[in-house]
């Protein structure tokens, strides 16, 4: 039967909007490229969890060559670009912090000057924050000065541990905003599908006991969910057009064989590379003239979150090998920095991070030539291993066309499709960001005892974050969606996921895309009751 | 074989303190091997005409190097494979190998 809706890609975007879509009566189909995943095939299930780690759960793209998986040329960028493609995407393998883009990120141009205004405001991601927060199950504290509409948590912040207290004293003493994170962890009760974290670290290895929200746990559990069509390890390439309206898409399976999806209503949701992918392979196969003034857009304005590291050295064991690695707290005292030395526009989040595993922590030792082998290694390694914390500097970033996302002719997946190229830069405002950012890292490091302090960036493998490639405005000249997600243009066609953003702010941006893709699923909703 | 293995070993001795056995110790005989297909018999060569023992680690790694032979990528495995085994990672750490909650009530 003809499906509703089609929704491609199950991540972060694609199962809330697959959710509310059925919730509310529609027939849904979701089609995913990866496969399903279980608890017990997760990375710290095994002995060999790092290893895994860097191979089937590494996070970059390029180096991953899994099952729903095509080439991503990222060598013309200094960031590789990160993402997962599985049942539940993204989600599986991500840090689970849990912060909401803040007020001021939707008036960028009216309120900084630069960039651009979303069409949308935060008082209309509002209600759907609470609706998404309520699902995942926040956990956090109310009362940020940062975040005055948050009134309600659904879970215990996560413990600071020995670390975050240490980094909080710091932070005080440089009298400097911090605030423990808001996360999508379970840390109060173990409950249905669900149980209460342990503090085992690396949530980014995936969460095999559920402590951490991923779609799968959450979006997946809920009633509605059982009622959609679930189309696995199969990928869309293309969608179908005829007289600018969709009239459904081209999948292939695993093994190859195409087939065509008949269907009105299109929504991607596959992540910023993976949805512009999908669409530039359609528009470059379509064989019919498409009115469409944003057309080459697509793909451009790729934005990310560079990100720099400062690392502090302390002599005392500080915990930082337990508890989840990105989850501890974090400060947005340069969000938008006040001081008149400053000479970049706009700002950044400081992000604590607890220490490295044992592999990653020897194998780094080595890369800077400072680990000693022989009978040394042992103790230098209980002199580092839970010595160490680190602060990311999550830049904010601008739209800038010449940093993009294009087909790559030359690298095809293994049907034939081609996949894709990035080529993007750090501005020269980012680059003094950066800088700034790691001098005062380092700063609150020192004044929280670290003995010695180092820091460094880009950090290459950190590109998870990625937008702007289908920007959404009201102008059909300057973007490629309209406010509800539609395509300017191509009738039926929606984008529910980050590539939409037309900002990047300088949080994480799970919660926003997941209230967003809710935001958008709602319009949708209202519109396909209307044109019945 | 052996020149390979020695030089694993020299690198990684073990800790009779801690416990801790040398990299040709920590697991069975198989993986080991794996490790020592890594090595061109050039490489194996090289360091059966070595005497180990009369270099610091870093003058050896200088030297190799020096010989024009990249080892970092076989080290690299090396130290992902050592540093994954329960026999050396419990006793470093403390924490269970696969991760598990046992212990792990206070952080």
């Amino acid at each position: 039967m003809k499906p509703d809706v089609i929704v491609v890609g199950s991540g972060m975007a694609g199962a809330p909007a697959a959710w509310l879509l059925a919730e509310r009566g529609h027939s849904v189909l979701l089609i995913e490229s990866g496969s399903n995943i279980s608890p017990s095939e997760l990375p710290t299930a095994s002995i060999n969890w790092e290893d895994k780690k860097e191979t089937k759960f590494n996070p970059v793209a390029s180096k991953r060559k899994n099952l729903g998986d095509y080439p991503v040329n990222d060598s013309k960028s200094p960031i590789a670009i990160c993402n997962f493609n599985a049942l539940g995407g993204s989600s599986v393998i991500y840090s689970a912090h849990f912060p909401r883009f803040l007020k001021p990120d939707f008036m960028l141009k009216s309120e900084q000057g630069i960039g651009v205004d979303w069409p949308i405001g935060y008082d209309d991601l509002a209600p759907f924050f609470e609706m998404n927060e309520k699902i995942v199950r926040l956990s956090g504290k109310v009362g940020d000065i940062y975040y005055p509409e948050i009134n309600k948590v659904y879970n215990s912040p996560v413990p600071l541990g020995k670390a975050g207290k240490i980094l909080a004293d710091g932070f005080d003493k440089c009298n400097w905003h911090w605030w423990p994170s808001y996360a999508a962890i379970n840390t109060d009760k173990n409950k249905k599908n669900r149980l209460k974290c342990h503090g085992l670290g690396p949530c980014n290895a995936g969460c095999p006991m559920g402590a951490k929200a991923t779609v799968n746990n959450t979006y997946m559990k809920l009633k509605a969910f059982k009622h959609i069509d679930i189309m696995k390890e199969t990928m869309v390439s293309k969608i179908l057009i005829q007289d600018s309206t969709t009239i459904g898409v081209e999948v292939i399976d695993n093994k190859g064989n195409k087939d065509k999806i008949l269907c009105e209503t299109v929504v991607l949701a596959a992540g910023a590379v993976g949805t512009t992918r999908i669409l530039l392979n359609s528009l470059d196969l379509c064989k019919t003239q498409l009115n469409m003034p944003g057309k080459d857009l697509i793909g451009k304005n790729l934005m990310m979150h560079p990100l720099g590291y400062a690392e502090g050295y302390f002599e005392d064991q500080i915990g930082t090998d337990k508890g989840p690695q990105g989850a501890m707290l974090y400060s947005m005292e340069f969000y938008r920095p006040l001081e008149k030395s400053v000479d970049f526009k706009l700002g950044f989040m400081m992000h604590a991070l607890r220490g490295d595993s044992p592999v990653t922590m020897v194998k780094n030792l080595y890369k800077r030539r400072q680990l000693k082998f022989g009978a040394d290694i042992y103790q230098q390694f209980k002199e580092h291993y839970g010595h160490m914390m680190g602060i990311a500097i999550i830049c904010e970033d601008l739209p800038d066309r010449s940093n993009k996302i294009e087909l790559d002719k030359d690298n095809l997946d293994r049907f034939g499709v081609p996949g894709v190229k990035v080529t993007y830069q750090l501005s020269e405002n980012t680059k003094k960001m950066m800088s700034y950012g790691l001098i005062k890292a380092r700063q609150v490091l020192k004044l929280a005892g670290a003995k010695k302090t180092s820091g460094f960036g880009p950090v290459r493998n950190t590109g998870w974050h990625l937008f702007g490639t289908t920007c959404m405005g009201e102008n059909p000249q300057t973007s490629v969606v309209d406010s509800s997600g539609s395509i300017h243009g191509l009738k039926g066609v929606y984008v529910f996921d980050a590539s939409v953003f037309p900002t990047s702010s300088c949080v994480n941006p799970a919660n926003t895309i997941q209230a967003l893709s809710l935001y958008l699923s709602d319009k949708l909703d209202k519109r396909l009751k209307d044109e019945r | 074989m052996n020149a390979s293995i020695d030089f694993l070993d020299f690198l990684l001795p073990g800790d009779a303190t801690l416990n801790i056995p040398a990299f040709s110790k920590c697991d069975d005989l198989d993986s080991i091997s794996y490790f020592v297909q890594l090595f061109s018999p050039e490489l194996i060569e090289r360091l059966s005409n070595m005497n180990l023992y009369e270099y610091s680690h870093k003058e050896l790694l200088t030297e190799i190097k020096n010989q024009g032979e990249d080892i970092r990528p076989i080290i690299e495995k090396v130290l992902a494979f050592y540093f994954s085994r329960p026999d050396v990672v419990v006793p470093l750490t403390g924490r269970t190998v696969p991760l598990s909650a046992s212990g792990m009530s206070k952080y």
